[in-house]
């Protein structure tokens, strides 16, 4: 039988062809549109944000019942708050003269400033719970056995960075919650038996939550312990990689 | 559509209780989702 | 010579099992996607209808009471009324970290892994682990605040007069039974031993005597209560039949951790007013601290 000729170009074709497959377009999107098995691995392998994905996955890994995405969500949340908290670091300056007016203006004043703070306020919760249920799900499904172990360990570390995080960042508002919340964490953390006072003083900058404490929590909370999660994150996921992905079932 | 500034006796404790709440509802809705996606 | 170890079997990387896999995209992705999706608006709404607190600027001269940590850090501020506070500040999160990080080294074998729930117990121990942490975390907390006491008299008006004051709750174990005046400075080291001047509050740590009552409420009780009950558990679904083997016995300690952990909180966030005081959660009053508005 004669192989029927192929349908003619119409319109949309034309246009299709002509914004998607000129050199411009090609020399930003290399592959081709992702509706084949090829381009759909290609796509994966050779994208910087997608190539922490492996190009095929364990079946029982893509249901939402086996991780709820919970590992995902967390990094999300992590990149979420990164994004408000920039937008909010604009109208913030970290000095108990400045700290408290700042906040009222973005939560008044400031175009869907009481949004930003609202979404980085309740992200920074969610964060916590979500790392939180991942722990527990890597755990009842023993996703810690070798070789994973210490990915692990990697994950208690990120586990300990988050609350540090949502700790320092308790601190900047500088109202009542936060002033004393954080005078009683930290008399926790001084009740130490041998080093405890000598860490309560290096943690505040002095005997009292006070302008060295502000400043030494806001510059931990938006570079020093993002940065710290950053690299322990870059480790945790390349473990995953590296472990052959998620833990099967035997 | 604000009707948060409760006294704040009650709006820590039950902030938290209503942001767990919201997450346990998206990862409900999310498994319901996978259900009818993913049969 | 080989024979004399049993060798337990390791878990082992896996092979690839390539008839088994999917492509990432698009079944991973979207639904990544779709979890990004529903996450956002999810917390767009709430944003739009919840506000993020705002108190009155701080003061350090105004103390707010009750005064309480975040709540992630609740479960130790409610240790704190417990215990020490170097053991529930300290001691106890660290120990709990440091077994946290390390029980992979524990348990290595290959069963229970990739699937929820995988051995044939597991359900049945993390919901009687579940439950017996729930009831016996609820338990002592009522107890060392004296509401056991409070309640079997008020509902059943049962008392044990003096004799019995010494069990109403933790601490009256020192203040209640008639101990022996040696035994508040027992002397265990012929010098006094000081550790680095604590510089601030509380002057330098230093040993030389001991406080026997103070000690076994601060110190003894909770360490047997924090060792010894999760041992007693473990021991007993072991003689049951029901823990066979480390991931059981695991499966455990995790939920009982996970369990503590909440009911900690949850008594922190909603059940802990003036004082410090156990409340009903719609009792719950906060002074602000201001002077001359204290009564609320």
């Amino acid at each position: 039988m004669a192989v029927e000729a192929p349908p003619k170009p119409t319109l949309a074709d034309k246009i299709y062809d002509r914004l998607f497959h000129n050199y411009v377009w090609k020399s930003i999107f290399r592959t081709g549109y992702p509706n084949t098995p090829r381009n759909q691995m290609l796509i994966v392998a050779t994208n910087v944000f997608l190539h922490l994905h492996p190009t095929r996955i364990h079946r029982t890994h893509v249901k939402i019942t086996h991780t709820y995405c919970l590992g995902g969500l967390s990094f999300f949340m992590f990149l979420g708050l990164t994004v408000t908290g920039i937008l909010l670091m604009f109208y913030y300056v970290p000095s108990v003269e400045r700290a408290y007016l700042d906040i009222q203006n973005i939560t008044t004043t400031v175009q869907f400033g009481q949004l930003m703070r609202n979404m980085h306020r309740w992200m920074a919760h969610a964060m916590v719970i979500l790392v939180f249920l991942h722990m527990m799900r890597v755990f009842y499904t023993g996703a810690y056995k070798p070789p994973r172990e210490f990915n692990w360990v990697v994950g208690v570390i990120l586990l300990v960075l988050t609350f540090l995080l949502s700790f320092t960042g308790y601190l900047l508002p500088w109202d009542q919650l936060a002033f004393w919340a954080i005078t009683v964490g930290s008399e926790i953390a001084g009740s130490a038996p041998v080093l405890g006072p000598k860490t309560r003083f290096w943690m505040l900058g002095g005997f009292e939550v006070g302008p060295n404490a502000l400043i030494r929590f806001y510059t931990l909370h938006v570079i020093g312990l993002p940065l710290l999660a950053a690299i322990f994150m870059a480790v945790h996921f390349w473990r995953i990689r590296r472990d052959g992905g998620l833990a099967r079932p035997l | 559509m604000e009707w948060a500034n409760l006294p704040h006796d009650f709006a820590e404790p039950l902030e938290l209780v209503i942001v767990a709440i919201s997450i346990t509802a998206m990862l409900g809705i999310l498994v319901l989702f996978g259900q009818w996606w993913q049969k | 010579m080989a024979t004399a170890v049993v060798a337990r079997p390791v878990a082992r990387p896996q092979p690839r099992a390539r008839d088994e896999e999917v492509l990432v995209w698009p079944d991973l992705i979207f639904i990544e996607f779709i979890s990004a999706l529903v996450f956002t608006v999810g917390l767009l709404i709430l944003s739009t209808f919840m506000n993020a607190p705002l108190l009155d600027q701080a003061n350090p001269d105004v103390t707010p009471n009750p005064s309480k940590a975040p709540w992630y850090l609740l479960n130790l501020q409610e240790l704190l009324l417990h215990m020490n506070a170097a053991m529930a500040g300290i001691i106890v999160p660290t120990v709990w970290l440091i077994l946290l990080a390390a029980f992979p080294y524990f348990d290595r074998d290959n069963e229970g892994q990739g699937a929820w729930f995988a051995t044939e117990n597991a359900w049945r121990i993390t919901i009687v682990s579940g439950i017996v942490a729930f009831v016996g975390t609820w338990l002592l907390i009522l107890w060392d605040t004296g509401k056991i006491a409070y309640f079997l008299n008020a509902w059943f008006g049962l008392s044990g007069g003096d004799t019995l004051r010494f069990l109403e709750n933790v601490r009256s174990m020192q203040s209640q039974l008639p101990w022996p005046d040696w035994s508040r400075s027992i002397t265990y080291l012929p010098f006094e031993l000081r550790i680095l001047d604590g510089t601030g509050r509380g002057g330098p740590t230093s040993f030389q005597n001991l406080d026997f009552p103070g000690w076994l409420v601060e110190q003894a009780i909770p360490i047997t209560a924090l060792v010894g009950l999760p041992s007693l558990l473990i021991y007993t679904l072991w003689r049951i039949g029901w823990v066979v083997s480390r991931r059981d016995a695991l499966l455990a300690l995790f939920t009982g951790f996970v369990v503590v952990f909440g009911v900690l909180t949850l008594v922190g966030t909603a059940f802990r007013g003036q004082g410090q005081e156990l409340v009903l959660p719609w009792q719950l009053k906060v002074s602000e601290g201001i002077p001359g508005q204290e009564a609320h």
